[in-house]
C-alpha cells in the first residue's frame, strides 16, 4: 500500500502550525479540575446529608412498611389446619412463593429466548 | 527542595505521567503545558475554529486527568492521548447531529482570526472536506500517521481511509489553488 504524502500539502500543514504555547490555557484547565474537584466534594456531601434526612424523617414509616409488607407475603394464601402442614406448602402457599416462581418462570423464559 | 514547575519541566515525559496517574496536579500542569501548542493545532485543524478548538482540546485534558490512572504504560501517553482527542472530536460532531460517515461536501466555513495566512488558507480548504475525509487528511498530514494507524484511531475501513486520503488530497489541492495557497 502506498503511504506517500504530498509535499506542498506537507509544507503547507507544517506552516500552519502556529506556536501555541500559553500559560492561561493550562492555568484554566488546572482551575476546571479543581472546581470540578469541590463540586464533587460538595455534591457527596449534600447526597450523604439528604440520606441522613430521609434516614431520620423515614425512619419509623420505613420500618412499618417493611414490617407490612413482609406479613403479607409471608401469609398463606389458603389457610390450612395443621403448623406443620401449612409450613411444608409455604412455598406454593404464600405470595412469596407465587411472586418467586413467576420470577423464576420470567428468568427462565428470557433466558431460552435470548439465548 | 526545588520548586515543583521548575523541576517537572526539566522531568522526561514518562516519569511526568506516572506522577500525574498519582495525582500529583503540578505534574498534570506540566502535561498540559507540554502537549497544548499539539493538541490545539491538531484541533484547530480538524475543526477549522479556533475558539472551539480550545474548547475541545480543554474537553481532552480533563478526559485525560479522569482516566489517566488507568494508563498502564506511560511511554504510551502519546497514542493514548491521541486516540482520546480524536475520539473527542468525532464525538462533538456527533452530538452536533451531523452524522460521522455522512459528507457535506463544498461546505466552506469562515477562517479564523489572528492566524496565520498559511493557516487560514488551510483551515478554509480543510473546511470544504466531509468530517471524515478531513479527519483522515488531519491524521496523515499533521500527524504523520500510517494508513493502518489512522483506520485503528477513527475506526474506519482501511480501504476507505485510503480512499479518502486520495480524493481528500486532490480535493484540498484543487481548493488551495483556488485560494492561491498552494502555487
Amino acid at each position: 500500500m502506498s503511504e506517500e504524502r504530498d509535499p506542498t500539502l506537507e509544507s503547507l500543514f507544517a506552516a500552519a502550525e502556529e506556536p501555541l504555547q500559553d500559560a492561561a490555557f493550562t492555568e484554566s484547565v488546572t482551575d476546571e479540575i479543581t472546581g470540578r474537584r469541590r463540586r464533587l466534594i460538595f455534591s457527596r456531601f449534600g447526597v450523604l446529608g439528604m440520606i441522613l434526612v430521609l434516614e431520620v424523617l423515614l425512619q419509623s414509616p420505613l420500618q412499618q412498611s417493611l414490617g407490612v409488607a413482609a406479613d403479607w407475603l409471608g401469609r398463606p394464601l389458603i389457610p390450612l389446619e395443621g403448623e406443620w402442614l401449612s409450613f411444608a406448602l409455604s412455598p406454593v402457599n404464600t405470595a412469596a412463593g407465587i411472586l418467586g416462581a413467576v420470577l423464576l418462570g420470567v428468568h427462565l423464559f428470557l433466558r431460552s429466548v435470548l439465548k | 527542595m526545588p520548586d515543583a514547575p521548575g523541576y517537572y519541566a526539566q522531568g522526561p515525559e514518562a516519569l511526568i505521567v506516572n506522577l500525574a496517574a498519582r495525582g500529583d496536579r503540578d505534574a498534570f500542569a506540566e502535561l498540559v503545558r507540554r502537549r497544548q501548542p499539539w493538541l490545539r493545532n491538531l484541533m484547530r485543524r480538524l475543526s477549522g475554529d479556533a475558539t472551539l478548538a480550545d474548547d475541545l482540546a480543554q474537553r481532552v485534558f480533563l478526559k485525560v486527568w479522569q482516566k489517566i490512572r488507568k494508563l498502564r504504560q506511560a511511554d504510551r501517553f502519546a497514542g493514548w492521548i491521541k486516540q482520546i482527542a480524536v475520539n473527542e472530536w468525532i464525538d462533538h460532531r456527533r452530538k452536533q447531529g451531523t452524522a460521522w460517515h455522512e459528507a457535506y461536501e463544498d461546505e466552506a466555513q469562515a477562517a479564523p482570526a489572528q492566524t496565520p495566512a498559511a493557516a487560514i488558507d488551510l483551515d478554509a480548504a480543510l473546511a470544504t472536506l466531509s468530517d471524515p475525509v478531513r479527519t483522515c487528511i488531519v491524521l496523515a498530514y499533521h500527524e504523520r500517521l500510517s494508513h493502518p494507524e489512522i483506520t485503528e484511531l477513527t475506526g474506519l475501513p482501511a480501504g476507505t481511509v485510503k480512499s479518502h486520503i486520495r480524493r481528500g488530497s486532490q480535493k484540498l489541492r484543487d481548493a488551495l489553488e483556488a485560494y492561491g495557497g498552494a502555487s
